[in-house]
């Protein structure tokens, strides 16, 4: 008998139509792609523009790139358009930061190396499957690690790039942050990668809600109509506001501009659609590009009529907000509540019929599972995962409190099942009042293994958003139309008051009315800033003194615990001071501008994004990755430094500083605890050295461990979370409001823990960090999944924006009606207690482990990461090894 | 009688370029090489290399100015100009 491992299969699995099947399949075969059209056009507008009002110059570099991109259908499409010429396409915004995708010999990389920008990009692994582009080819440049250009592309790009020298957001907020004292410190910290990320020039938006309702209700006729209008009413008057109330004029000159410039791409699309329609042979074919042009030739002037041309006017706007700016994470928010009444009129008047609209959404989700966003190898890889974070939100309360599900949302479950694919994610924002039929349409996708949706808790995350917005005058039917933005950021929304067609009946529907959030500071590895506090601020890859000596003993745990705390207020203080220049330069020059004017209340009050046009405004946070690392690690040094003093705190430094005895997880490209490999006692080391190392780490390791419900170490995550969260308040962002804390790892927890030492818990060098913020560190969480979620919910998850268990189920221990059943109560009962977030991966580990062995056989295998699905293809080794690791749960 | 042109597919407006390197013959439907020479009925796709406006730099093949407009500014050859207002086709295209 030969030994093959048995995979088990998932449970549940869809078939898609016949046509997203075909486009699906060009989708597999598609690479990043990256073009020139948009910064060419910009740039050139943008430079004839000298000395014009800021808002309008930029306005009209927008307009002049959107009208000129070429249009491009393919055959078989019913939803069009996409961000670029190419199916999977984007482009560099080199006016945001030109330095990284210059050639590494250039004097620009070699600046941004210096001052830290890029270092997330050396230690940042992109899967090297799927469509990345990770070495060049023919007439192909790979740039940042993922994309491809054409060569005949890229000397242009660079002369662009060039351009924008010492004018870019980067170049010119580093400038002015320079001037806060300590920056040296700031680039040492970026260098060390102690934070993965600078936030003004990255992604400067997103991780929030698009906001849909005013071209739904308007059309962009109406909407430019009332900007002219505007514009001769506001014209000379400050109306009080001596600081900018006079911008009003120019900014909606601005928002005419852009609005023109996108109405011009959609009918650049409309004319194709008819120029395609001439040159068809096929008559079905020939009447598809026929309906496709009557509908943008409509909506490009006029609200939707119809379910069809509302969801292609939701999907044009959300590109072109993504084409706006670099953006991840913008969510579509409740969009079955949004489009819920087009459907239901369509379906009462026998215009479509739910297999049509099931198509249709799984289209949609083709279509935005080719959005790529064009950013550096460190923030695309190190933090994405090549995901985008365009999630769909479903269920919640509405603006009286009462179940919101709709059966549209039925179908985009159904879609998500028939048609499994990264994007959109979806986001169930779990009350008790949802109806069991949907939470167990939930639960059936969960068990295809996508992983969507995950469960968010609607009560928990209104509480937040009360407090956090109180300054601003959110109430409790506001915070009920919350939805999730990016992967898992609570973010603000409001209620719009939606009329179609004849219909006399206003519906009231959900969309974003909040600022970016995951701006401010980003991941800050805790795990990193415990090697720094253990070892006087000095970073033990790179021997480089990071902070000031802080010159304590560390006598007691008192003093190491405020001695982390120290460390920690300083990083963060130097940080969000950096970040709020990048920002403020960001917001001077490089301001949202159709994205402002969808939003609540830029377009009543004239004021765009920069000038608190928006309802709400206290979006910055702080992230922190690392948390369970950290807790873990507290818990080992209490118990066995100062509690039972085991080890003197020498000893354990001297074995962090040799890896207890191991090798590099580098060195042997693997990056997950279990598969370390130790030294051998002929390579330098004695065997009683050996013997010393195998003592500490396996008091390390069986040190109290998080998610095994035990006080011991539950009360050190409470009290960190008590602190964290309080200490947040204290920081202001460049808008005057406090920040708050996020708590999400997304992928930086394999970046991180790649630079980052042995940790006191027993994790090893360059291993990955346990993924969000409470996961168990893999294989720790003994006592089943139930002890686990005591673990994490022995504190007030309402005080942070979120927070992130994942857990990862074998498919046999959810097997069946009554499998689905034990899923559904495992949500409640910790929804219930208080918890956040809970996500599902539904996989066999060993199908996984030979998806690493045989990455062409599993093309389209789909996994679960940290608030994302990404296809196992596409995401980096570090991460993919960290998936394998985690805890498998085999039965409930 | 002088042959008619053959162009590569992504000179040609019969092409729906997917990515850098393929894309959809739009009559066929079919997948092709974008550098693949398409059928010789297929049109020339307007770009900045068979433009009246282009003028090629002297040191690099991929780049030169557009003359189109009031001010000259930054051209590359390859650049489709379907929406290009001032695209004239060079006659001895
Ligand atoms: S006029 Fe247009 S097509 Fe001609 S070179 Fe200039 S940009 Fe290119």
């Amino acid at each position: 008998m030969h030994n093959e491992l048995k995979l088990f299969p998932r449970e549940i699995k869809g078939q898609m139509s016949e046509r997203t099947q075909k486009l699906l399949k060009i989708y597999y075969q598609t690479l990043s792609s990256v073009d020139n059209e948009f910064p060419y056009w910009y740039s050139r507008k943008y430079f004839e523009l000298d000395n014009e009002v800021a808002a309008v110059r930029r306005a009209q570099a927008l307009k002049e790139a959107f009208s000129h991109l070429t249009a491009v259908i393919f055959p078989g499409e019913l939803i069009v358009m996409q961000k670029t010429m190419h199916y999977r396409g984007s482009f560099a915004m080199p006016w945001l930061s030109e330095g990284y995708f210059m050639s590494k010999e250039d004097e620009f990389y070699q600046a941004s190396l210096k001052r830290g920008s890029t270092s997330a990009d050396q230690h940042s692994k992109m899967g090297s499957g799927g469509g990345n582009v990770t070495k060049s080819f023919g007439k192909v440049v790979s740039i940042a690690g993922k994309f491809g250009i054409r060569e005949e592309e890229m000397p242009a790009l660079l002369e662009l790039a060039r351009m924008w020298y010492g004018k870019s957001v980067d170049d010119l907020g580093n400038k002015y942050e320079k001037m806060v004292p300590g920056y040296d410190c700031k680039e040492k910290i970026m260098r060390s990668l102690v934070c993965m990320f600078d936030s003004g020039y990255t992604l400067p938006q997103g991780r929030e809600v698009i906001n849909y309702y005013y071209p739904l209700q308007y059309g962009f006729d109406g909407l430019i109509k009332i900007a002219s209008d505007k514009m001769s009413e506001v014209a000379g008057f400050a109306n009080g506001d001596g600081m900018v109330g006079m911008n009003r004029l120019y900014n909606y000159q601005a928002i005419k501009l852009v609005l023109e410039g996108v109405q011009a791409w959609i009918l650049n699309y409309a004319k194709e659609a008819k120029r395609l329609e001439h040159i068809e042979n096929d008559l079905d074919q020939k009447q598809e590009y026929q309906e496709i042009y009557e509908n943008l030739q409509w909506i490009a002037y006029h609200p939707p009529r119809s379910f069809k041309e509302a969801l292609q006017l939701c999907w044009t706007l959300h590109i072109a907000v993504l084409n706006e700016d670099a953006i991840s994470g913008l969510s579509l928010g409740r969009l079955g509540q949004v489009l819920y009444p087009y459907y239901e009129n369509d379906l009462r008047n026998g215009k479509i019929i739910e297999e049509q609209v099931i198509e249709l959404l799984e289209l949609q989700r083709l279509k935005f599972t080719c959005v790529d966003c064009f950013a550096s190898m460190g923030v695309v890889g190190g933090v994405l995962s090549g995901n985008t974070f365009n999630n769909l939100s479903i269920g919640g309360t509405d603006k009286d409190g009462r179940d919101a599900s709709n059966t549209l949302e039925m179908l985009m479950l159904e879609a998500g099942i028939r048609c499994p694919t990264p994007q959109p994610t979806l986001s169930l924002l779990y009350d008790d009042k949802l109806d069991d039929e949907f939470l167990l349409k939930a639960v059936q996708s969960v068990k295809t293994g996508t992983g969507y949706p995950a469960f968010m808790n609607n009560r928990v995350a209104m509480e937040f958003l009360l407090e956090q917005y109180r300054n601003e005058n959110m109430n409790i039917e506001e915070a009920r139309a919350w939805s999730i933005g990016g992967c898992l950021e609570t973010s603000p929304c409001s209620w719009m008051p939606l009329k179609i067609n004849s219909d006399p009946k206003t519906y009231y529907i959900p969309g974003g009315s909040g600022q970016p959030t995951s701006v401010g500071v980003h991941f800050v590895s805790l795990p990193k800033v415990l090697e720094l506090v253990l070892f006087d601020g000095v970073d033990q890859r790179t021997s480089e003194s990071v902070l000031e000596k802080h010159n304590r003993k560390l006598n007691s745990y008192d003093e190491l615990l405020a001695t982390f705390k120290d460390y920690f207020s300083k990083i963060v203080e130097l940080l969000v001071r950096c970040n709020n220049i990048q920002h403020d330069i960001w917001r001077k020059n490089n301001m949202a501008i159709f994205n402002s004017l969808l939003k609540p209340d830029c377009l009543s009050k004239g004021h765009l994004i920069n000038e608190l046009g928006y309802r709400y405004n206290a979006t910055f946070n702080i992230e922190t990755t690392g948390t369970i690392n950290l807790i873990n690690s507290l818990a080992s040094l209490k118990k066995n430094i100062y509690d039972e003093k085991r080890m003197t705190l020498d000893e354990l430094k001297w074995a962090i500083k040799n890896n207890c005895g191991y090798k590099t997880a580098e060195s042997i490209n693997s990056y997950s605890l279990m598969d370390q490999v130790k030294i051998a006692d002929t390579e330098g080391v004695t065997r009683r050295e050996l013997e010393h190392f195998e003592e500490i780490h396996s008091l390390l390791m069986k040190a109290p461990k998080y998610g095994n419900s035990e006080e011991y170490v539950d009360s050190i995550l409470k009290d960190w979370e008590d602190w964290f969260t309080g200490m947040c308040r204290n920081y202001q962002s460049l808008y005057g409001h406090p920040l708050y804390a996020c708590q999400i790892s997304v992928s930086t927890h394999g970046a991180m823990g790649a630079v980052t030492s042995a940790t006191p818990d027993g994790r090893l060098a360059g291993t990955t960090f346990a993924d969000g913020s409470l996961s168990a560190y893999p294989g720790t969480d003994k006592n089943g999944p139930f002890a686990l979620m005591n673990s994490a919910t022995c504190f007030d998850h309402s005080r942070s924006q979120n927070t992130q268990l994942n857990f990862k189920l074998h498919p046999m221990a959810i097997a069946g009606n009554s499998g689905s059943k034990k899923l559904l109560e495992l949500i409640r009962g910790y929804m219930r207690r208080g918890g956040f977030h809970l996500q599902f991966n539904v996989v066999d580990t060993n199908m996984l482990k030979d998806a690493q062995k045989h990455p062409e056989n599993y093309r389209d295998l789909l996994v679960r990461v940290a608030g994302f699905t990404q296809y196992w293809v596409e995401i980096g080794k570090n991460i993919q090894d960290e998936v394998i690791a985690r805890t498998e749960y085999g039965e409930m | 009688m002088k042959n008619k042109t053959q162009y590569h597919y992504r000179d040609t407006l019969n092409y729906a370029p997917v990515d850098v390197v393929k894309g959809i013959d739009l009559i066929t439907k079919s997948l092709v090489k974008a550098d693949d020479l398409a059928p010789p009925e297929y049109e020339l796709l307007p770009k900045c290399k068979f433009c009246k406006h282009f003028s090629s730099g002297a040191n690099s093949n991929y780049k030169g100015s557009c003359l189109g407009f009031a001010k000259p500014f930054l051209a590359y050859p390859d650049m489709i100009a379907k929406t290009c207002s001032s695209y004239i086709k060079n006659e001895h295209e």
